[in-house]
């Protein structure tokens, strides 16, 4: 039993060691692994997040009157405590997943039809969720990107919905 | 410093534990989301091709991982974390509590196409070569999952570097200004600090580069030679967990510093503590290495047309 461990352990960090390089075998195994057992170590490179994404929706009312857009934070306030304890950022990196995925889906020009992507049923399903006062009966979102808070460059549009019946 | 392994394997679990209970609380904290009205709904991502293959494995992965059989496991792997350094202290079970730990950890990356970060990945690294060594049950198992942590660690160290110093995002002086004023990993008093200081931000950004390449040295800087390296280290993933939030990352990469200390004393004493000689053997070595994996990534990027 120790000879087999010993032999998983030594494969498992050759493959790992690899699969940094990128070479094409440790590729396909990457897009197959899905338990992460693969590491990916290239954090925050080569391209460091260096900017913030805005998720913006707004409903439409039964007269077909559109309301004013309105912000899903995607990040939130740092405190010191945050450095303990930070349940919020589970949900900060998923929202910032999900609408990067949204984003690089959005540059395939192959793809038809985005709206049966995994991102953006995501996103449409979480915004569908968000409790409304108002009579809603159609949504949509957008997707902008500023670059943080000393920027003098306005938010860029990057995407936007169809509009969805609630 | 003591060769047997034993008391490093436990201040593994220990740091491990604590930092993947804090993780998995967390989890359950937020468990709304994994509601069918919330991010990790199962209706959006049990819609992935992987799980809506044949009935059986889609009816399966449904009662395995829909939210309440999903909270189960979440529950079950914090009680799991928590008995693991008891068990272990024991000498009883530790197998079983190690491999209820891997498969939870398992069934978190399934579930979860989004929202898991480098911690994680480094969490199951860590248990996973802990339940192989405990699985193998000789000394000489117990060994080789701590080489298998340490080189991992450094695997990671020697990544980053180097994918950081081959990336012309990074040649820049203000990279590390550019992510600390982002409201996602940043912190708006330190962008406002660095924001006019871009000597202190080339030295935080190239200090980064250069302690991350050079990490896998702890490796033969023997002992108290390695402590250098790890106090970097320390204060490196303390300052991500106040100013990015990034409070996983301390715990599991700090967690893989006794595998490194233990390797870092092996490697002394098979070198007879000749430190010098071993750094000496270091250095060239690092950088041969340095230099192969230049190499290879330009070739691979030549191959792939990207870069890592």
């Amino acid at each position: 039993m120790t000879t087999i461990c010993i032999v998983i352990l030594a494969a498992w960090f050759l493959i790992s060691a690899l699969a940094q390089l990128k070479w094409a075998p440790t590729k396909w195994l990457k897009a197959h692994d899905h338990f992460s057992l693969i590491p990916n170590w290239s954090f925050f490179a080569p391209r460091p997040g260096t900017s913030d994404y805005h998720l913006v929706f707004r409903d439409t009312d039964s007269n077909g009157a559109a309301g004013q857009w309105r912000e899903i934070p995607l990040a939130d306030k740092r405190t010191l405590w945050g450095a303990v304890w930070n349940p919020q950022k589970r949900r900060t990196k998923t929202l910032s997943d999900v609408v990067r995925g949204l984003v690089i889906l959005s540059q395939d020009r192959t793809l038809r039809d985005y709206s049966l992507t995994l991102p953006y049923l995501a996103i449409l399903n979480y915004i569908s969720s968000i409790p409304r006062s108002g009579p809603s009966v159609q949504t949509q979102f957008m997707i902008l990107k500023s670059e943080g808070f000393y920027s003098e460059r306005d938010p860029q549009f990057l995407f936007l919905s169809k509009e969805h019946r609630l | 410093m003591p060769t047997d392994p034993s008391p490093y394997i436990f201040s593994i679990v220990l740091f491990a534990s604590l930092g993947a209970s804090i993780s998995t609380l967390e989890w359950i904290h937020g468990r709304r989301q994994l509601k069918d009205d919330g991010l990790f709904s199962w209706e959006v991502i049990g819609s992935r091709s992987l799980t809506v293959g044949p009935r059986l494995l889609s009816t399966s992965l449904y009662r395995l991982l829909s939210f309440r059989p999903f909270v189960g496991i979440l529950i079950l792997r914090l009680f799991a974390l928590l008995l693991l350094p008891f068990a272990l202290w024991f000498g009883h079970g530790s197998a079983v509590v190690l491999a209820l730990v891997v498969c939870s950890s398992l069934a978190m990356h399934l579930r979860s196409p989004w929202g898991m970060d480098g911690s994680d990945q480094m969490f199951t690294q860590i248990f996973g070569a802990l339940f192989l060594g405990q699985l193998g049950g000789s000394p000489l198992s117990y060994k080789a999952s701590l080489w298998y942590i340490a080189g991992q660690s450094c695997l990671s160290y020697l990544t980053a570097g180097i994918a950081k110093a081959e990336s012309h995002h990074w040649h820049g002086t203000n990279a590390v200004f550019a992510v600390f004023n982002t409201r996602t990993y940043g912190y708006e008093p330190v962008a406002r600090f660095l924001l006019h200081r871009p000597d202190i931000t080339r030295i935080l950004t190239w200090g980064a580069v250069i302690m991350e390449c050079s990490f896998s040295l702890a490796l033969v800087a023997g002992f108290p030679g390695c402590l250098i390296f790890l106090a970097w280290g320390v204060a490196f993933h303390l300052m991500n967990a106040v100013v990015m939030g990034l409070n996983s990352f301390f715990w599991s990469f700090v967690a893989t510093y006794p595998a490194i200390i233990y390797c870092a004393v092996m490697i002394e004493r098979a070198h007879g503590n000749r430190g010098s000689a071993s750094w000496v053997a270091g250095v060239i070595l690092l950088f041969l290495l340095g230099f192969c994996a230049r190499r290879l990534y330009g070739f691979a990027r030549k191959r792939n047309g990207t870069v890592v």
